[in-house]
């Protein structure tokens, strides 16, 4: 890890050549790290689904159903990369419905349908849900409140305060510019799946290529050791929960323009979805582990799945289990095969030579 | 004066009763009239009792070191079963209760045991089973609807009544105390602090970790399902959305008690205390002529207060003390 932690250039060919890089590690553009492993699977499992589901209905993976499909999973993707962030340095944010409904419900309201304001209502709007964010941060870093009850708290609040402000009647509507960049104009492919694939790339440059990307890695594998070494744990923990803030934010728009309209619990099933998408890339949730890649995957799968219970006809209690179960199996799944600690909170400590086995860990 | 201070703030239920006195202050100062017969009985047991149960489950959960998400999803899917179980004569609506309890308890052992087996995350494994509580709950009861109306002698009845201008609801809130002061005082509470406060140390000392923690999270789970019965025995019917309200007011609760989040530390006195002031300041906010929204808006923000007021007692403590630890904030 001494190359990680002690590297501030962004060229890594030349900071792999100051210090070797661990054995068997590689250290490009896709080095998922530890997450490598859950990463490969989930996409492994995404093609086993999709093999699937065109044994059992082939119809759903029609080129429109298959664009509805990958837009509804691409607010779940966003959605998860802010709470993946928020994981990956070891908390969680139960923030996000409110987040997602604020922003939603700023956004309408700015541009009544019109589409000249689409950016400035955009900006207010993600403005909105990096100020939920960064309240959150500084309650978890500076005031060292518990990250749950921090977001439990001010995701009724800011449900509270948009009740009061609305009085539970949303007037305003998304843009239809948004409606066809989300939803596509006569099978034609939407602009969002172009724009995830853009994100895509973007997270994965970021996360090995800059520095705070690096940064990030270092305080979610080791938040004291990384602050020994000179880096500000505390900001960049801060700063998870405010991008948090800002992808629900994101989130929330984008879901207001496929539904062409926001209202108060637009965001209610996005708290169970991006726990879950997060779990099923494999994430852990002690921090340190996982990749915006996996969420994807675990995003498209679970989009696919759903779709699949819809067309059974099942009803929506049963997606709600389904949803639980998988965010259960996903964890079990991760954790099975690694040594079992009393400590439920307790943190690997990483890097070091592969661990002598202990009596009593899993073979 | 700095001493007293120390010890005050060492004593967890010092808070609990201090919100308690003043929001109730509060609340006769404003409006005099509530001051009657029907106050305690009604307005604070009665109001406060499902919430209290709830409350202590959940201090529990927290004591032995994890904190639980699944109580709604529990109240949900017992509020709706007694409903769907409960009718006429003795024998089934004990056995519609004692159903109740005991899904509670089985929740509380999944959970239990996924956390100490597989060494997951409390969090992320009770926000699970929660939701799939949750949707269990749908299944059984899609619909909200009324309890079946029972002639003569009911369990639901008894529990919302009140003998010689006793309510039922004291009672129970005194038996639940009760049972926790000798559950304190057993070795099984004392595993359940030493769990809590240090898992390994516990282990090395030869405490049963995993029993101890299945133990802590079936408690919480038997207490939600209690809470699950005593809503329904309230409004006399079963609606699945009524018990995610309560996974707010739980923490709210938890947190003014005096529960430490981390574990080992707290009371589930303290817990109920926390319920009634939770239930006495959506009372204020009513009073105060306030819309709905605001009791919302109000559970997070006491709870936060409640936090910081912590703070602030710990921050005078250890003022006191020497520096001698090094803590490192915010992140776990």
């Amino acid at each position: 890890m001494t190359g990680l932690l002690g590297s501030r250039r962004t060229n890594h060919g030349s900071s792999a050549a100051e210090s070797p890089p661990a054995a068997g590690r590689r250290r490009g553009l896709l080095d998922l790290g530890d997450a490598r492993a859950p990463v490969l699977t989930i996409w492994v499992a995404l093609m086993v689904v999709v093999a699937v589901v065109a044994a059992l209905r082939p119809g759903l993976l029609a080129v429109t159903s298959l664009q509805t499909m990958v837009s509804l999973a691409s607010v779940t993707a966003v959605v998860g990369l802010g709470q993946g962030l928020v994981i990956f340095v070891g908390g969680i944010d139960l923030s996000v419905p409110s987040t997602m409904a604020a922003a939603a419900i700023v956004f309408s309201t700015v541009t009544d349908g019109r589409n000249a304001l689409l950016l400035p209502a955009l900006a207010a709007a993600l403005l909105t849900g990096a100020l939920i964010g960064c309240l959150n941060g500084v309650a978890v870093t500076r005031l060292t409140i518990h990250p749950v009850v921090t977001t439990l708290a001010m995701g009724a609040v800011v449900a509270g305060i948009l009740l009061g402000w609305t009085d539970g009647v949303v007037s305003g509507d998304p843009p239809p510019v948004l409606g066809t960049f989300m939803n596509g104009v006569g099978g034609s492919l939407p602009g969002v799946i172009v724009g995830l694939v853009a994100l895509t790339a973007v997270v994965c440059f970021v996360y090995r290529q800059t520095r705070f990307g690096r940064e990030l890695q270092a305080v979610g594998l080791n938040p004291l050791a990384s602050r020994l070494a000179g880096l500000r744990a505390q900001g960049l923990t801060a700063g998870c929960y405010g991008l948090s803030g800002v992808f629900a934010a994101l989130a929330g728009v984008m879901l207001a323009g496929v539904s062409g309209k926001a209202y108060l619990d637009m965001g209610a099933p996005y708290l169970l979805t991006s726990v879950a998408v997060v779990a099923l890339g494999g994430a852990s949730f002690t921090g340190g582990r996982g990749h915006f890649l996996g969420t994807l995957g675990g995003a498209l799968l679970l989009s696919l799945l759903i779709t699949l219970l819809v067309t059974f006809q099942l009803p929506e209690a049963v997606r709600t289990i389904v949803q639980g179960l998988v965010i259960l199996g996903a964890v079990v799944a991760t954790k099975a095969g690694r040594p079992r600690s009393l400590l439920p909170t307790s943190r690997p400590i990483r890097g070091d030579a592969p661990a002598p086995t202990v009596a009593g860990s899993a073979s | 004066m700095t001493t007293r201070l120390i010890h005050l703030a060492g004593n967890s239920l010092t808070v609990p009763a201090a919100f308690v006195l003043t929001l109730l202050v509060v609340y006769v100062a404003w409006a005099p009239a509530v001051v009657t017969t029907d106050l305690w009985g009604f307005t604070i047991v009665d109001a406060s009792l499902a919430l209290a149960f709830t409350a202590a489950g959940l201090a529990i959960a927290v004591l032995v070191g994890g904190l639980d998400l699944s109580c709604a999803g529990v109240i949900a899917l017992t509020n709706a079963t007694v409903t769907v179980l409960y009718g006429p004569g003795p024998t089934q609506q004990i056995l519609s209760v004692l159903a109740a309890v005991a899904i509670g308890v089985a929740a509380g052992i999944v959970n239990g045991s996924l956390v100490h087996y597989f060494g997951l995350e409390p969090v992320v494994v009770t926000l699970a089973t929660g939701f799939v509580l949750s949707g269990c709950a749908l299944l059984v009861l899609p619909t909200p609807r009324g309890v079946t109306d029972v002639e003569g002698f009911s369990v639901l009845d008894v529990i919302s009544s009140s003998t010689l201008g006793v309510p039922m609801g004291l009672l129970l809130l005194v038996a639940l105390v009760l049972s926790w002061l000798a559950f304190r005082r057993s070795r099984w509470g004392s595993r359940l602090m030493a769990v809590g406060s240090d898992a390994v140390a516990a282990a090395n000392s030869g405490v049963p970790v995993g029993t101890t923690r299945i133990l802590g999270f079936a408690i919480a789970g038997g207490l939600y399902g209690t809470a699950g019965v005593v809503l329904t025995s309230q409004i006399s019917g079963g609606d699945t959305q009524l018990g995610a309200g309560y996974l707010l007011a739980a923490f709210a609760a938890v947190v003014i008690g005096g529960v430490r989040l981390g574990g080992g530390q707290g009371s589930v006195i303290g817990a109920v205390l926390g319920a009634v002031a939770v239930t006495v300041m959506v009372n204020v906010v009513f009073i105060l002529g306030l819309a709905t929204y605001w009791s919302t808006i109000a559970r997070g923000l006491i709870l936060v207060a409640a936090l910081l007021v912590q703070a602030l007692l710990v921050m005078v403590a250890r003022r006191a003390q020497s520096h001698s630890t090094f803590v490192l904030g915010g992140v776990r």
